[in-house]
């Protein structure tokens, strides 16, 4: 029993198959809300799904002057670090399987090992393309991690806890949404920055460097990068629903809280022309200033008030 | 024909040798009036003025001496016309009272304030000049057009080198110039700024090369033509040079006009003729697998005998010689749906450096011309671009009905000039999308596509087809407008217009979409001189350059369209002209609809058309479309010359390039609306199986029938 619980926690529930479905299935949502959005029709419920299985089944093309372990290594390094970030939240109004004090920078790291495997994933191939989507993923990186992450210590500090499970249970009884909204604004689009949503979708743009990091990347390694980010968008909405929309106690609020966060971000991500990367930066240091004001006031006006 | 009131005394006759006669009967007496000499300049400007207006004579003298003035006239070499005198400034105006009636008259020239009385009893343009000392390019820019003067400053310019000049239509000039003076000729026409190059034609006018004897290649004997098309307003001036066919060799222009290069590139690889000083003289239309040597747009050029040259390939990962990061965009890239091929040099974000390859579709359309009759040509040329197929053969059957001496009826002048208008409506709108999908604004690209169906499901239920409409047949059209479709197309306009409003609301107060267009890539007025652009990029950089109202062709003169202009230059420019252009479309084919003229829809044709050549030139979506055709009098054209306005363009985007952000690039180039199909019209294919005209007939017989 000491054993088989940790197995079905990391292969099946939470993590695991469970939480691929669930971010197959937001992707789907995410997906058909932007194109109502743009009034089109969409993908079916199984598209996403589809996907992934036509992309496993597809040739994997390993390019000339890459180094073949990183290549095959860099997309499972990814979704091990978003499969493994989903044992500490709160899915489905759950309790996380694992908890410790402190929990909520490792997830916040893991969420960035993902990033990094994909710029690394970039920067190991001779393709143009991805070298420059790749400069691009790490600009990016270093221009949203400080703010996202000062957001998201924002809850922490007035709960005085970095355990998630603590910030979500004090979660439960302060929206800590109507206290702190600009690192919630914050936290938000942090969260589209790391998923390179439209319009922080530069590092991909099509339009330039065809799919940036990921040019090179067909079948598995697509497949798999994709799902990582599936995963990562699940966990990122789970993480702000907790920490700002009131906690998440049990599945419907789970549901709706997640799904209403998705509806802002499929609404922000049609809204918005794709920023030039100097343009995405620029934003992020205004972002930075303005959630640093934040904590200013925070530790002017004291806990107190806040909490 | 329209009139001209002419006073004699001080405008043509210079009366002063017999001013001390003043008053004494002798004034009039014949010996003495022969004597006057005409006025400097006089005789020669009234013989212009006669080519196109009716002139006539007015004097200030007794009616006995109307005989002698009219013997005087024409001493003097005036052109004939009646010449009417009368003593006072009242008999005068009773004389004006009647000439009213016989003449319709467009303006009146005389010295005095009373000769300006009469003009206002006539109602026409006066023009009072000072006696004795009149400026006739007054005249000439009043009465005959600013087209006019720039075609007399143009023989002006040109007459150093001209070897021969002759006028083949109203408004062209054909100077045939020394190889060696073709510099300075076109330094002359670049420093004056007199217009523009549009085009750079190749002539083979050699007939084919005899067999060679066993052993040795054929030489074709003759000479080489290059024709440098000048354009100002209606005016297009030729510069036509020689080369022999052996040696075919010209110095590149390029030091003049920069511009040039794309057209002399052009020029090189298909005629074969060298050219000095071409700053980039690599492959830009022909495959690389091309054989040296051969050049397709010759006559002696036989396409059975091409054996293409292998080709290394470039190993992928090297950064090529120079060891500059090169970012290549096309020919098989998401941001360029149609295959062409450009190099961006990157310093990190920015651009340092950009260069183009074309010709990855390119089909041989224009030599395909020259093997198929008129009335084949009319449907493979349409066939050239997908999005302009209308204005490719507008442009062509106006070209062909020119040289025939055909005018295709009223109804149908404005029938093509609908379709042109739809179809503009049709193409600005994809460019909106496109322009917004390289943005990165998805939702606007969705929508205006959504929206642009409106004007493909009325240009599918008028012509039958989506693409490539059918519209023309030489000498007319072969589609009525019919009430119900004139309905439908009115409902779908109105539509349109509420659309375009919102969406020019949009890309002028978006300010995420703002920043990524004001003040990007502009491209200023000076500059958009220089490299030639067209249409709507000429436009936004404040050109005035729009064939549709400079040199009204078709209907145009009876449904004109306002200038629509911007003076910003940069890609919000090229938004808003676009965008505005659409209303001006929207408003023509409303009054087209309103005012459509009754009456036939064809006008007969020759099968034959007569020997000689003609420039045609259409205001296609995209800018300036040009087609020169030469005829030899039979079945088939000698030379179909196309120039597309994307040729014009792309040159501009390589140069504003430099200094951009990579993520901008995108932006640039669809910011010009680029069209490859258009610019390539050659391809070999090389198959295993070659189709005979017959099989391929049955084929597609077969094909049908299931």
């Amino acid at each position: 029993m000491n054993i088989l619980g940790p197995i079905i926690n990391v292969l099946f529930f939470p993590a695991g198959l469970f939480v691929l479905i669930i971010g197959l299935a937001y992707l789907w949502v995410d997906r058909k809300l932007v194109a109502q959005f743009q009034n089109r029709i969409g993908p079916r419920w199984f598209q996403p799904l589809a996907d992934v299985v036509k992309l496993f089944f597809k040739e994997e093309v390993v390019p000339d002057g890459v180094d073949a372990r990183f290549f095959v290594g860099l997309p499972i390094l990814a979704l091990a670090a978003a499969l493994t970030t989903a044992l500490y939240v709160p899915l489905v109004g759950l309790q996380g399987a694992y908890n410790f004090p402190g929990d909520l920078i490792v997830v916040v790291y893991l969420l960035s090992v993902v990033t990094m495997s994909l710029a690394l994933a970039g920067s190991n191939t001779a393709s143009r393309f991805s070298l420059i989507g790749a400069t691009r993923t790490l600009t990016q990186l270093f221009s949203y991690e400080a703010p996202f992450l000062l957001a998201l210590l924002g809850p922490a500090i007035v709960a005085h806890s970095w355990q998630i499970n603590t910030i979500n249970t004090y979660a439960g009884t302060h929206w800590i949404l109507l206290t702190q909204p600009i690192g919630f604004v914050i936290a938000l689009v942090g969260l589209m920055g790391k998923l390179e949503l439209p319009p922080f979708d530069a590092p991909e743009a099509e339009t330039e460097i065809v799919a940036g990091a990921m040019t090179d990347y067909s079948g598995r390694g697509l497949a798999i990068f994709q799902l990582a980010k599936a995963v990562e968008m699940v966990v990122g909405l789970t993480l702000i629903a907790a920490l700002y929309l009131g906690g998440i106690g049990n599945p419907i609020d789970f549901f709706a809280k997640t799904l209403i966060l998705l509806l802002f971000l499929a609404g922000l991500q049609s809204l918005f022309t794709r920023f030039r990367i100097e343009q995405t930066v620029k934003w992020w240091r205004y972002a930075a200033l303005l959630v640093l004001a934040q904590w200013v006031i925070m530790v002017v006006l004291g806990q107190g008030v806040l909490s | 024909m329209k009139a001209v009131l002419v006073f004699i005394d001080g405008i043509l006759a210079d009366w002063r040798q017999r001013q001390h006669l003043g008053g004494m009967p002798d004034f009039y007496k014949r010996e003495v009036v022969m004597k006057d000499m005409p006025v400097a300049g006089a005789v020669g400007c009234m013989q212009e003025l006669a080519q196109r207006y009716q002139l006539v004579y007015i004097g200030a003298r007794p009616e006995s001496a109307q005989a002698v003035t009219e013997e005087w006239l024409q001493a003097a070499h005036f052109p004939k016309g009646p010449v009417y005198t009368a003593r006072t400034h009242a008999d005068r105006l009773v004389l004006a009272r009647q000439l009213k009636d016989q003449f319709e008259f467009a303006g009146g020239i005389g010295t005095r304030w009373n000769d300006n009385q009469l003009h206002l009893e006539l109602g026409c343009l006066s023009i009072i000049l000072k006696e004795f000392e009149i400026e006739w390019d007054t005249v000439r820019r009043y009465l005959l057009g600013k087209e006019y003067t720039a075609l007399q400053t143009a023989l002006t310019l040109l007459t150093p080198w001209a070897k021969a000049t002759s006028q083949p239509e109203t408004n062209r000039l054909d100077v045939t110039i020394e190889a060696n003076d073709l510099i300075p000729a076109v330094k002359a026409i670049h420093a004056s700024h007199w217009g523009y190059l549009a085009a750079i034609t190749g002539l083979d006018p050699a007939t084919p090369a005899k067999p060679a004897p066993a052993g040795q290649t054929a030489v074709a004997e003759g000479t080489l033509q290059a024709l440098y098309h000048f354009c100002a307003g209606a005016i297009i001036v030729t510069l036509r040079t020689h080369t022999s066919r052996a040696d075919a060799r010209l110095t590149s222009i390029c030091g003049v006009i920069p511009a040039a290069s794309l057209f002399e590139r052009e020029l090189s690889e298909m005629f074969g003729i060298t050219l000095t000083g071409l700053p980039h003289p690599d492959r830009l239309l022909l495959p690389d697998e091309w054989p040296d040597g051969v050049y397709p747009l010759r006559k002696d050029f036989d396409p059975a005998q091409i054996q293409l040259k292998p080709v290394a390939v470039a190993s992928n990962g090297k950064n090529g010689k120079s060891g500059k990061f090169i970012v290549p965009i096309g020919p098989q890239h998401p941001a360029l749906k149609e295959p062409g091929h450009f190099e961006f040099e990157v310093d990190g974000e920015t651009v340092t450096g950009a260069s183009v390859r074309l010709g990855y579709v390119h089909r041989g359309i224009e030599r395909a011309t020259e093997e198929r009759n008129w009335t084949q040509n009319l449907y493979l040329l349409e066939r050239i671009c997908g999005i302009c197929s209308h204005h490719h053969a507008f442009a062509y059957a106006l070209g062909v009905e020119k040289l025939a001496g055909v005018e295709a009826p009223p109804r149908a002048q404005a029938i093509r000039e609908l379709a042109a208008g739809l179809e503009r409506i049709h193409s600005h709108l994809l460019w909106l999308g496109v322009a917004a999908h390289e943005a990165g604004f998805e939702t606007l690209f969705m929508y205006s596509w959504r929206d642009r169906e409106t004007v493909m499901d009325i240009l599918e239920a008028f012509t039958g087809n989506r693409v490539n409409y059918s519209v023309n047949v030489l000498g007319g059209v072969k589609l009525d407008m019919t009430d119900e479709i004139a309905a439908s197309i009115r409902r779908g306009l109105d539509f349109l217009e509420e659309r375009t409003h919102h969406y020019l609301k949009v890309v002028t107060t978006d300010q995420a979409f703002l920043r990524r267009t004001r003040g990007v890539g502009t491209l200023t007025k000076e500059q958009a001189e220089e490299f030639g652009v067209v249409g709507p990029m000429a436009r936004a950089s404040g050109l005035t350059r729009d064939i549709r109202v400079e040199s009204p062709y078709g209907a145009y003169k009876l449904f004109p369209i306002e200038f629509v202009m911007e003076t910003a230059g940069d890609l919000e420019a090229k938004f808003i002209v676009r965008l505005r252009e659409l209303f001006e479309s929207y408003k023509a084919i409303r009054n087209i609809l309103d005012h459509l003229p009754v009456g036939d829809l064809t006008a007969r044709m020759p099968r034959k058309i007569p020997a000689g050549e003609t420039v045609s030139r259409v205001e296609a979506p995209r800018g300036e479309l040009f087609y020169y055709i030469q005829s030899s009098g039979g079945e088939m054209p000698a030379r179909v010359k196309v120039r597309t306005p994307s040729l014009c363009n792309f040159s501009s985007v390589l140069q504003v390039a430099v200094g951009h952000q990579l993520a901008d690039m995108p932006m640039l180039l669809a910011g010009i609306d680029p069209c490859f199909s258009c610019n390539d019209r050659m391809v070999v294919i090389n198959g295993d199986e070659t189709w005979t005209w017959e099989q391929l007939r049955r084929y597609g017989i077969e094909y049908y029938k299931k």
